[in-house]
């Protein structure tokens, strides 16, 4: 019997992906033709390697959705850059559109520049799974959760809007704590983002005014979301499949109630 | 040496997935740890020498460590049932294909780290030996010898009658897939 540490066991598993060069292939073969042992134990890895590379599981079409906007939106702030390049051309006039036009794509989407987190990236959170139970009613403060960022607390929506809270999580992006408390109605689910920090440069979409706060409306991808300044952090509410109307009531219910 | 492109990290979201998955044990961690990893990664230009797909490998180990490490030190809740995503509706089309797949990559989370790591590297993810070498900081020797070891425990884990030579019902149906 052969013992476990005497076996080829690199050239195995070489042999049983396809990976092992044409030489080494030959002399292990014959050596297996002489070993049932080793025979056997070859069989054991392409079974392993036949059932390991038929998985073909793709990746669900939200987290799809998500990194592509993430993908999106990186490959568009690193344009510039290249535009610097091109400036240096015969192409000058048309380098120079490009890079206009590539900067108000930037302002547009919101990028806060540098290792900032962007107005996008807090959507994605947004949108994303909860990693935590959500936190619960604050006793001393009617209408707010017990989590705040910043001095901000989240609204505690259930007996005004009946939207429960239903989980939380914490990210953290170029060193700024993004902190996300998911909200649900009938089927519908929200998520509401309070970054920490200076507020976050945005631009686009529709501009509303409601309780003398500034609330900017956006669809991306799928999405609707609502971006607004309170206490000098940036707040972001997203959602699928929720009209403008519900979503901005949820934004300014905040306001509404501090008034 | 080459700027990574943006563009192109999305061709390797469906392999990074499934690795995330094998990683973490669940498929809501695995999107949690996908989504991560890009974050991070597109948080600003990167410069990179290897393969993308290496680069993207060794980012997710960091991220999953990181994780982790985060995990330790936050107070242990009991998740509730509004804390469950409601699940993919085309893994809802194909149950029985969701829970094949999902138990090989569960099998694969049970592993030893070492061995998890390679087998995610090379197998799942389909990086050679020396960029799988690579991006997990270890001689390529170690690495053959810890994916030989971790293809012996999973294809043991499913050969349920291995005098037969039969295998689990997920190696049976997913033998059956590939002779379609």
């Amino acid at each position: 019997m052969t013992d476990q540490s005497q076996l080829p066991e690199a050239e195995l598993a070489a042999l049983a992906d396809g990976s092992l060069p044409a030489d080494q292939r030959a002399r292990l073969r014959a050596r297996i033709e002489a070993s049932p042992e080793l025979a056997s134990a070859l069989t054991v890895q392409e079974r392993a390697v036949t059932m390991l590379r038929a998985l073909d599981e793709p990746a669900p079409s939200t987290l799809r959705a998500r990194v592509r906007e993430m993908t999106d939106g990186a490959a568009q702030t690193a344009r510039p850059r290249r535009a610097w390049h091109w400036r240096r051309s015969l192409f000058v006039p048309a380098a120079t559109a490009l890079a206009v036009a590539v900067a108000a794509l930037v302002v547009l989407l919101g990028s806060g520049g540098s290792s900032a987190p962007t107005v996008p990236q807090t959507a994605h959170l947004a949108l994303a799974a909860a990693t935590s139970p959500a936190p619960a009613e604050d006793p001393a403060h009617s209408g707010l959760l017990r989590l705040h960022v910043g001095g901000i607390a989240f609204p505690y929506y259930a007996r005004t809007a009946g939207w429960e809270a239903t989980g939380a999580r914490t990210d953290t992006i170029g060193g700024r704590r993004i902190v996300t408390v998911f909200y649900m109605e009938q089927g519908h689910r929200v998520g509401y983002a309070i970054v920490s920090g200076a507020p976050l440069a945005a631009g686009g979409g529709k501009l509303i005014t409601e309780g003398g706060v500034s609330y900017r409306m956006q669809r991306t991808g799928g999405a609707l979301l609502i971006t607004w300044r309170q206490g000098g952090h940036t707040c972001v509410i997203a959602g699928h499949r929720v009209n403008s109307a519900t979503l901005l009531a949820l934004a300014a219910a905040e306001q509404r109630q501090a008034a | 040496m080459r700027r990574l492109d943006p563009k192109s990290l999305g061709q390797h979201l469906d392999v990074l997935y499934r690795a995330a998955w094998a990683l973490c044990g669940s498929r809501e961690d695995a999107e949690d740890l996908v989504q991560e990893t890009y974050a991070r990664v597109l948080a600003r230009p990167r410069v990179i020498r290897e393969d993308e797909r290496a680069y993207l490998m060794r980012a997710m180990r960091n991220t999953f460590y990181s994780r982790l490490r985060t995990a330790s030190r936050r107070p242990q809740q009991a998740a509730t049932l509004d804390d469950i995503e409601p699940p993919d509706p085309r893994a809802g089309n194909r149950p029985d294909r969701a829970a094949e797949f999902g138990e090989v990559l569960k099998a694969i989370s049970e592993l030893p780290e070492d061995f998890r790591l390679a087998i995610v590297a090379v197998d799942v993810l389909g990086l050679s030996y020396g960029e799988a070498a690579k991006a997990l900081d270890a001689r390529e020797a170690t690495i053959t010898t810890r994916l030989y070891r971790a293809r012996q425990r999973i294809a043991k884990q499913f050969d349920d009658s291995p005098h037969s030579g039969e295998g689990s019902a997920a190696q049976r149906s997913l033998s059956v897939k590939e002779n379609r």
